[in-house]
């Protein structure tokens, strides 16, 4: 196999011109509209603190908690998975993920306490498990044509 | 070897990149557009056509926001070791552009956290759903100028490498085996994909057989569907007809009109078809049937430019009343509707009469009317 011609080395950092501080200038003056509006109607100390409590907070949670265990997760299968079923099972494990992420709330019922029937009306552990077996379904299909084509 | 990078790649992001900078994007004007529509603004009047704006724009959000998830958790996993990059910085202005990404991570990460929440009525917060919201699209959305103008350069240097070396940079090549970059994206793709998939029934008809992950069925419920405040929850399930009255009048009206829901009934009645659109995304077409309030406005003597506002029985001060333009008050469609599919409204829908005016959010049809305020 031939080596492929090297490619032009990108640039790592980005260059900060100009266009950058306008940006920057720019972009504060906007999250700042956010913010101002937040503060006056939330005039005291504890709301504030909260939203940048919940802001940094799930970023911390996504940052030391939840990327961590992906690739943890990812490690494991990577693993005890063969190679070349893999892929498939890769993509599985992403769909299944966020589809639980999403179904998170429905699962645990959140809407209960408002007693209105019409919000949340499934039966979401049987809804959440139907759409997780069509994904592994597909993946299962995946892995049955890539395997056919070889 | 053709085109088998590494999912964690500058092409990668550079993709994603581009994908939730077009999310992000009609999240934050459909967004607006909720908010002024709820929360009015000098510069804006509510304006009632084309009469499913609101629905499609509020169900285009929620849908976005929902395929968003996937797309932002697999940038995230894409640039995650970037995180750990030393030295952290390599110039004042690399440290600005790098302080800036924790409002983007973070403002981005709670709007779909709170927006899921909110479509599942869960709020685990000291505050309310929608300033917060409000704020956080703010904030990320000018976290995020800074972002695109500082990865501007390499977005379009990843992109024209394709040509090249399949889009690759030397270094970003792995051993086969597992998802390489084009199944990885096409991995959080689809997996958008399936995420709308079995969601969009709550706002599209024909899919609401597959909105198994929706929180709302527009088919389930009261008359065939659904309601976000109960007749139950603000203690209004029977509503004494003797003592009802609808009042027409104000300071933009020459009379008070007084109705019993008898003359309400004998009053000339119109029909339209037109959407109940939650904020929550989910949405339902029906066929109603009431008064004109325009007929009304005109019974009250009221100004030719009179606008007007719809009061509530329930006690509750959230959402008690809600304002209609001159615009939305005239509109021949804006009625106060006594049934709805040739059938006397249910108490959870409102009964005796309840507000239904084209291009409008729920929130703000408003339900068990007992007085029109003219203005």
């Amino acid at each position: 196999m031939n080596a492929p011609a090297p490619a032009p080395a990108p640039p790592r950092a980005a260059k900060h011109g100009i266009g950058f501080w306008i940006a920057v200038v720019a972009g504060s003056a906007i999250a700042g509209y956010g913010v101002a509006g937040f503060l006056d109607r939330y005039p005291d100390l504890s709301h504030r603190i909260s939203l940048a409590r919940w802001i940094v907070g799930v970023d911390l949670t996504h940052d030391l908690v939840l990327a961590p265990t992906v690739v943890v997760i990812g490690l494991i299968v990577r693993r005890i998975v063969p190679a070349r079923a893999l892929a498939p099972v890769q993509f599985a494990m992403m769909a299944s993920g966020v589809v639980l992420l999403i179904a998170w709330r429905p699962l645990r019922a959140s809407a209960a306490y408002h007693h209105n029937p019409t919000a949340q009306p499934l039966n979401y552990a049987t809804a959440t498990l139907t759409v997780i077996a069509v994904i592994w379904a597909i993946a299962a299909t995946w892995f049955l044509l890539r395997r056919g084509r070889r | 070897m053709n085109a088998v990078g590494t999912p964690r790649s500058e092409r990668t992001a550079a993709v994603l990149g581009i994908a939730l900078g077009v999310s992000f994007s009609v999240c934050f004007v459909t967004g607006l557009y909720s908010h002024v529509l709820q929360d009015p603004h000098g510069w804006f009047a509510a304006f009632p056509r084309p009469a499913g704006l609101f629905r499609f724009t509020q169900g285009l959000h929620i849908a976005t926001g929902l395929a968003t998830v996937p797309l932002l958790l697999a940038k995230l996993w894409v640039v995650f070791p970037k995180l750990f990059t030393w030295p952290p910085f390599e110039s004042f202005a690399h440290a600005v552009e790098r302080l800036m990404i924790l409002p983007l991570v973070g403002g981005s990460l709670f709007l779909l956290l709170s927006g899921v929440n909110n479509i599942n009525l869960s709020y685990p917060y000291a505050f309310s759903f929608r300033p917060a919201h409000y704020a956080a699209a703010w904030i990320t959305v000018g976290a995020l100028v800074v972002h695109i103008v500082a990865k501007f350069s390499i977005t379009r240097g990843a992109l024209a490498r394709r040509a090249a070396t399949g889009g690759v940079t030397e270094g970003e090549r792995i051993a086969p085996g597992g998802l390489n970059r084009r199944g990885f994206l096409a991995s959080a793709f689809g997996t958008a994909g399936i995420v709308t998939i079995f969601t969009l029934g709550q706002t599209v008809r024909p899919l609401s057989r597959l909105a198994l992950l929706a929180p709302r069925r527009p088919d389930t419920g009261p008359q065939g569907f659904p309601v976000n405040r109960t007749a139950a929850s603000v203690h209004l399930e029977h509503v004494d007809l003797t003592a009802y009255r609808l009042t027409v009048g104000g300071r933009g009206a020459r009379k008070t009109l007084e109705l019993t829901y008898d003359e309400l009934r004998a009053f000339e009645q119109h029909e339209a078809t037109l959407p109940i659109a939650c904020v929550e995304g989910w949405s339902a077409s029906r066929r109603w049937r009431g008064v004109r309030v325009r007929d009304l406005l005109m019974a009250a003597g009221a100004r030719p430019d009179a606008s007007a506002s719809v009061v509530s029985m329930q006690t509750s001060t959230l959402y008690r009343s809600s304002n209609l333009t001159h615009a939305v008050a005239h509109d021949p469609d804006t009625l106060l509707a006594l049934e709805v599919d040739g059938r006397i409204l249910h108490a959870d829908h409102g009964f005796p009469c309840r507000l239904i005016a084209p291009n409008r959010p729920g929130v703000e049809q408003t339900k068990w009317v007992t007085h029109v305020e003219v203005r």
